[in-house]
């Protein structure tokens, strides 16, 4: 009797002890937040952020350019017919890119889009984490920041203005929850000047030095004062887009323009392939299956006898490549390794806008400048007609060999009104057609 | 003196011996059950009496009585009663007693930490018992096991990779861009189901570049793990109304599993071998060429051609498992072991799955207040699972097969393989590459259970629980230098993928039962109890590429990058449960469960989940009399459930940059959402069960309405905000279904019975509300068939573009009335599902056979795509899809490509003979030594008749968990199983 007693008041004991233990033990458990442990938030960022928090923002801003930068190299370079993609692999890029009509909610429109706005929300991420941040930055500190930032979405909103042409861009985008109205395509590039000419102003008064690790892209315009060059470039293009020739020709003299300075100067994206670096995926294996990016047969035909930048930046293939009934027979090859560097703008560019510019003021310079880039291709000097349409001609013809796969020809026809002329822009195929603007993406809710 | 008392005590004993043999009787007998095993602590009490014993631990039982005649009345858990008249007390009485087939006193979960008798719970609870489970044939692993064995599921199988690899939804689509898939619970442990993808992105390109992993590299999921053969049973709860008391966790429904547990009664041991023969369900075959097709498509006169499907997939595979267990107990302890090996190579070269899995399982009593109960369960296993699916590389298998010409020569020469002209040479992936899965996982629970008050009126128990799952992930892709396309120095030159993931999870839980019951038939159980749930998963992945030689060790790789995810979460809350049951006529339950956790916005917020049910069992009221009707109860359930929103949709985070040397932050592509809260799911189930003919038929029909509110949407947002999508609660979708089981002991002799049940179940959804505008999602485009969320639509509707050139305004209007762009192809969701099981046995052999039929539901296959771009295609110079009779069937399919899906959205119904197995168990005598000898001959989908144009029709190129769970990109195609089986208990 007693034992059992004495069992059951140690149960009671035992019972008791462990309820209480359970009970404080877990209604006590209050739940904290448990932070994200695979990236900083963006939040963080806003305020007060330090000088090592806005330097990874600056490199972050640089690198993150090059994000699905392919994509948007190649649709502009097949819906312009400079090269095709016949590898088989995506069947959109040989018909719904070549025919029409653009899906609205479609890779080939929105993935491009984001990725320069992408860029663009990164630049106004910087400008605010520099406005608000408590690294004790001086005031020329701030501005090369801001001339920094500023040029590079001007770069990321003059991309995206180019393909969506007549539909229009967003430039005002710093409030997510109060984005601005969509610009035309005029307006757009204004917006895109004055925000290059802020910037510039920032850059002359941004002292002597970034304050943040810039990558060997910018090698020679790694400064606030050489970078302001790559603006005043920027801005000679865009005001040669607007029609506006003697801007074009002014700003050209403020930038890194030299009619006899090598072709390759500029700024441009870098590759590598150590650690978590990105790698130039416009580089296509020479001869290799399932590499197959086609040259368009007419740019290999058209070219005139010796002009080494078909040699240079073709390949032929021991065959001819055919799929969905396009035939071609040079494989693209501007890019010779997965690391080389694809450039924002460069001397070649510079030199025939000047050239360019200077057809209706000064035709004897533009042949000058034109013979610059012919006599480096390998060619003799120009002997055609100097009249102003001639000239033209022969700056649009050398711009698509010393320019191809570099984004410009589809934007040259248009601007030139030759985009409907199939001497200029082929069409290889019943139902093919030629598409002037990239449809504004579903998302945006303006239809 | 002494002499005196000797002969007065042997008097006596004579006198009371005498007496007692005159006046009293005893019945010796053993006890049995249908297999031949001894039934130990079985009841025999003599009828009417109050004057009983039980069987000892063999089974024997020594019963004194009055007087004789008189009968005895035997009885034991699970088994029906049996009544013995006894006439004589001289003979030996042999009673076998039958398995209670009585459906409806099967004991079911009811609560967390209670059970009751199926026929006094207000809600359906699919169960599916271990001989269900994996007793009719060999299953490969415990995910494909459940397939058409109960109502209201939706179980696909990704793809035939070996490994397993499924998608589960019960009672329809429960969310959108939330996680689909039930909680798993196997005896209290919240275990694991994550897919981990391998990372293996960087060759396949399936997903652009950028992204190391990606949903499409047919990773498996880690349910697969458990072996199917230690399940004693399953319990599904399907919805809200069964599940709300798990809470947060149960959306999806949940799949509660029970381990085997030992007996009590001498060890018993077993072992089973089963040999298994696998081969490919359907092979598509080669076009029919002829010399002016080859021609044109650039292929030599007079070519001979190869087939390389044939080559990659038509082989008859050997499988073995051996299965050792062994168990016993007494009345204090009881203990479980088992040991399973299970070696399957898989159809294509270089790839199986082969897994190792051990169990003890051990309880004890300690005090008769006291007790605890042990699991522990080890698994090791490794997949090889080939390199399929999407791709845009040309590299995985199917999809360069695709672009195979038959007359090109891939074989190697000199040991060398020449490339192939698709952009990889497919002997070569099968041969040299490899996709492989290891796995160590470590699940173990301890439960014990503290008897505090123990009285005929009051019942008062503490129940500790604590779970552990643990396991370690490796998946490892080697793509070698040696591979044609990365021969050239300029490629990426081989690349070897090594990723690691350690997850680990626990939860403890503590649990107060009381029980209160009155004289009068009244009883009240009340539990209430709280629990902490933990889960922490670190995965890294390692990228190495550009190699010299032929090792591919990471150390020796020129470049290496490195990504981490780590998720960290953990959830705690509380519930309460009261069931009033009125002796077993009337039960109302009443219950409410609060939940937080980290991963909501607010991560100290509380939702509360309640649930409420009412079961009436009709016949036991005394309203009537009915010769026909054994069982008559209406039932009705309410409750709410929830799931989170996807890991991280509260921030907004920056990704890693790098250039040149330095490293950088740049915004991500996901907006945050700090007030992101969870799904809510309000369900109502109502229904009959009927018991005809003393419950030898049973008939439950069941009609449930399940509303989702706060359906966490990620919408778009306008993309030059610079970021792509934002995950918001806005949106409302239903489901409605009907489900129906009929079961019934059609004949039940000495030695022969038939048993059938007969399943029939349908489920349509409705998106109910949204709160942004419609959207596609799941799919490539639309131009190849996507879903699209629409208010006032079916949630699971496949639309795609359609070519309006040529068509009147009117025409337009019918294919495209909202004129939205979109014409409406079909429905993910199936018509109805059927499953018809039947076993019968006739003296030692038994049947078993489960044929399971999908009728409708739709699938994307962009297999017959890819091979029509190409110009291969198994059909493509037949004829018939072609309306206007013009164009051979490639010709008509590649005309509307990117057009008009219609062609490749196809009706992916079957029916399937899922299990057949016939086996034969030899008497007692014919083996000496050996308890039971029983052998066999089974098989696994050895039937299949569907229209569906490719391998299966059962395929995911996506994986589980997502919406878009019928996408098909060339898979590794689906295969079926002849087994041999030997099962010897010793």
């Amino acid at each position: 009797m007693l034992t059992s007693k004495k069992n059951t008041m140690l149960k009671n004991k035992i019972s008791i002890l462990i309820l209480v233990f359970t009970a404080v033990f877990f209604t006590s458990c209050e739940l904290e937040d448990l932070p994200n442990e695979n990236a900083p938030t963006l939040e963080s960022f806003a305020d007060g952020a330090s000088q090592a928090d806005v330097q990874s923002l600056a490199v972050g801003l640089e690198a993150v350019m090059r994000n699905d930068l392919e994509f948007h190299y190649q649709t502009i370079s097949y819906i312009g017919r400079e090269y095709y993609d016949l590898t088989g692999t995506d069947p959109r890029y040989t018909g719904e890119l070549l025919k029409g009509p653009l899906d609205n909610n479609g890779f080939l429109t929105t993935r491009a889009y984001s990725a320069w706005y992408r860029v663009v929300k990164a630049a106004n991420v910087l400008v605010t984490a520099v406005e608000n941040s408590e690294a004790g930055f001086s005031d020329a500190t701030k501005r090369s920041y801001y001339g920094y930032a500023n040029t590079i979405k001007a770069y990321a909103l003059l991309m995206v203005a180019n393909r969506q042409f007549s539909n229009g861009i967003r430039v005002d985008v710093a409030d997510p929850d109060n984005l601005g109205p969509f610009l035309g395509y005029p307006e757009a590039l204004t917006a895109i000047r004055n925000l290059l000419n802020d910037a510039n102003s920032d850059l002359t008064n941004g002292g002597g030095t970034f304050d943040f690790p810039i990558s060997s892209g910018y090698d020679g315009f790694a400064t606030p004062a050489t970078f302001a060059t790559f603006n005043r470039a920027l801005a000679a293009r865009v005001a040669l887009y607007q029609g506006n020739k003697s801007d074009a020709l002014s700003l050209l003299g403020n930038s890194f323009f030299d009619i006899s300075g090598a072709l390759n100067v500029g700024v441009a994206h870098v590759f590598g392939a150590t650690g978590n670096d990105v790698l130039n995926a416009q580089f296509y294996v020479l001869g290799q299956s399932g590499q197959e990016y086609m040259i368009h047969n007419s740019w290999i035909a058209d070219a005139e006898a010796g002009d080494t930048r078909v040699a240079n930046k073709s390949f032929m293939l021991p065959t001819p490549r055919m799929f969905d009934d396009l035939t071609a027979t040079h494989q693209m090859a501007l890019y010779t390794s997965n690391t080389d560097p694809v450039y924002l703008i460069r001397n070649e560019e510079l030199i025939l806008i000047y050239a360019e510019a200077n057809i209706g003021t000064n035709n004897a310079e533009a042949v000058n400048a034109i013979n610059v880039i012919r006599n480096a291709a390998g060619l003799a000097n120009y002997s055609g007609a100097t009249t102003d349409a001639a000239l033209e001609l022969e700056v649009l013809n050398q711009r698509r060999y010393s320019l191809i796969g570099e984004g410009h020809r589809w934007i040259d026809l248009r601007r030139t009104g030759r985009l409907n002329d199939v001497n200029f822009l082929p069409l290889d195929r019943m139902g093919d057609n030629a598409l002037d603007a990239f449809p504004t993406p579903f998302s945006e809710n303006v239809n | 003196m002494r002499k005196k008392s000797l002969e007065k005590n042997l008097f006596f004993f004579l006198l009371t011996f005498v007496s007692f043999s005159l006046s009293s009787q005893t019945i010796k007998g053993k006890v049995i059950e249908a297999s031949g095993e001894s039934i130990p602590f079985a009841d025999v009490i003599e009828k009417g009496t109050t004057n009983g014993t039980s069987t000892n631990g063999d089974g024997e039982f020594s019963i004194t009585v009055k007087k004789i005649p008189t009968t005895i009345v035997i009885s034991s858990l699970g088994f029906a009663n049996q009544e013995i008249k006894i006439t004589s007390a001289s003979k030996f009485i042999n009673v076998t007693l039958k398995e209670d087939s009585d459906v409806l006193e099967e004991v079911v979960i009811s609560g967390l930490a209670t059970t009751t008798k199926r026929s006094n719970l207000a809600n359906t609870v699919a169960s599916v018992s271990a001989a269900q489970l994996a007793q009719v044939t060999n299953q490969s692993g415990f995910d494909s096991a459940l397939s058409g064995k109960f109502t209201g599921a939706e179980i696909r199988a990704n793809s035939g990779a070996p490994g397993g690899g499924i998608s589960m939804r019960l009672r329809g689509v429960t969310s959108v861009f939330g996680n689909q898939q039930p909680l798993f619970i196997v005896d209290g442990v919240y275990v694991d189901n994550s897919s981990i993808s391998s990372g293996n992105n960087i060759v396949s390109e399936a997903a652009g570049g950028g992204n190391t992993s990606t949903n499409q590299d047919d990773a498996s999921n880690r349910i697969a793990d458990i072996d199917p053969e230690d399940i004693e049973n399953v319990e599904i709860l399907k919805g809200a109304s069964a599940a709300a008391l798990y809470g947060s966790r149960a959306a999806g429904g949940v799949v509660i599993i029970t381990t085997k547990r030992g007996k009590s009664g001498k060890p018993r041991v077993s072992f089973s071998q089963t040999v298994g023969l696998r081969s490919p369900t359907r092979l598509l075959g080669l076009r029919d060429w002829d010399q002016a097709e080859i021609t044109a498509a650039g292929g030599p006169a007079n070519a001979t051609l190869n087939d390389y499907e044939a080559e990659l997939f038509d082989h008859t595979r050997v499988s073995t498992t051996s299965r050792f267990t062994t168990s016993g107990g007494n009345d204090k302890s009881d203990y479980f072991f088992g040991v399973t090996h299970k070696d399957e190579p898989g159809l294509v070269e270089n790839t199986g799955y082969e897994k190792t899995s051990f169990r003890l399982n051990l309880g004890q009593k300690l005090t008769d207040w006291l007790d605890i109960y042990v699991t522990s369960n080890y698994i090791n296993s490794e997949a090889d699972r080939g390199f399929f699916n999407n791709g845009n590389a040309n590299r995985t298998v199917g999809y360069a097969l695709a672009f195979t010409f038959p007359w090109e020569e891939l074989s190697p020469v000199n040991g060398v393989f020449p490339a192939g002209a698709a952009g990889s040479n497919v002997l070569e992936t099968v041969a040299n590459t490899t996709n492989r899965e290891n796995v160590n996982r470590f699940i173990g629970s301890a439960k014990s259970n503290l008897q505090i008050l123990d009285s005929d009126m009051h019942r008062l128990k503490l129940t500790l629980e604590l779970g552990f799952d643990q396991y370690t992930l490796r998946t490892t892709n080697i793509f070698p230098r040696s591979l044609s396309y990365f021969r050239d120095p300029s490629t990426l030159r081989g690349a070897a993928i090594s990723g690691t993931t350690v997850n680990t999870n626990y939860n403890l839980s503590a649990f107060l039962v009381y029980n209160l019951d009155f004289e009068n038939g009244l009883g009240f159980t009340t539990q209430a109890g709280t629990f902490l749930q933990d889960f922490d998963r670190n995965t890294v992945i390692t990228v190495g590429t550009g190699f010299n030689g032929s090792l591919t060790n990471l150390g020796l790789a020129e470049n290496s990058s490195v990504t981490q995810d780590i998720r960290l979460q953990e959830d705690t809350g509380f519930f309460v449960q009261e069931e009033i049951n009125y002796a077993d006529k009337i039960i109302a339950t009443l219950g409410i469960r609060g939940d937080k956790s980290t991963n909501n916005g607010d991560a100290d917020e509380i939702f509360y989940y309640p649930k409420a049910s009412l079961a009436v069992n009709v016949h036991k009221l005394g309203l009537f009399e009915s010769e026909i009707f054994s069982t008559i109860k209406p039932r009705v359930a309410y409750g709410e459930a929830g799931r989170f929103p996807p890991f991280g949709n509260k921030f907004t985070l920056t990704t890693g940059q790098f250039i040149d040397g330095s490293s950088g932050l740049a915004p991500g592509t996901l907006r945050g959402n700090p007030n992101i809260k969870p799904e809510r799911q309000k369900e109502l189930e109502y229904g009959l069960d009927l018991g005809l003919f003393n419950n030898r038929v049973v008939l439950e029909t069941t009609f449930y309405n399940k509303e989702i509110e706060d359906l966490i949407i990620q919408d778009q947002i306008p993309t030059s905000s610079g970021q792509t999508s934002e995950s918001k609660n806005a949106g409302a979708l239903a489901n409605n279904g009907i489900e129906i089981g009929l079961n019934a002991s059609i004949i039940e002799k000495e030695d022969f019975s038939w048993s059938a049940n007969l399943k029939w179940w349908k489920n349509t959804s409705e998106i109910t509300r949204l709160d942004v505008p419609a959207f596609a999602t799941g799919g490539f485009a639309s131009s190849l068939g996507t879903f699209y969320i629409q208010e006032g639509f079916s949630a699971t509707q496949i639309v795609g573009t359609y070519d309006s050139t040529g068509l009147t305004p009117e025409a337009i209007a019918q294919i495209d009335p909202e004129g939205d762009g979109f014409a409406v192809y079909g429905n993910a969701e199936p018509d109805f599902q059927m499953s018809w099981q039947n076993q019968i046995s006739y003296k030692n052999f038994d049947l078993t056979f489960l044929w399971h039929w999908k009728k409708g539901g739709d699938g994307i296959n962009l297999t017959t795509l890819l091979y029509d771009l190409a110009g291969t295609t198994w059909d493509y110079d037949d004829t018939g899809l072609d309306p206007l009779g013009v164009q051979t069937n490639g010709e008509y399919r590649s005309s509307l490509a990117f057009v008009n899906p219609a062609p490749v959205i196809e009706d992916a119904g079957y029916i399937r003979l899922r299990e057949v197995g016939l086996y034969y168990t030899f008497d007692e005598n014919v083996f000496k030594g050996f308890e039971r000898v029983k052998v066999g001959i089974s098989g696994r989908n050895l039937i299949n008749i569907f229209d569906y144009n490719s391998y299966d029709p059962e395929v995911s190129n996506f994986g589980n968990n997502v919406l878009a769970n019928n996408v098909e990109v060339t898979p590794y195609p689906a295969s079926q199983f002849i087994n041999f089986h030997l099962n010897v208990n010793f």
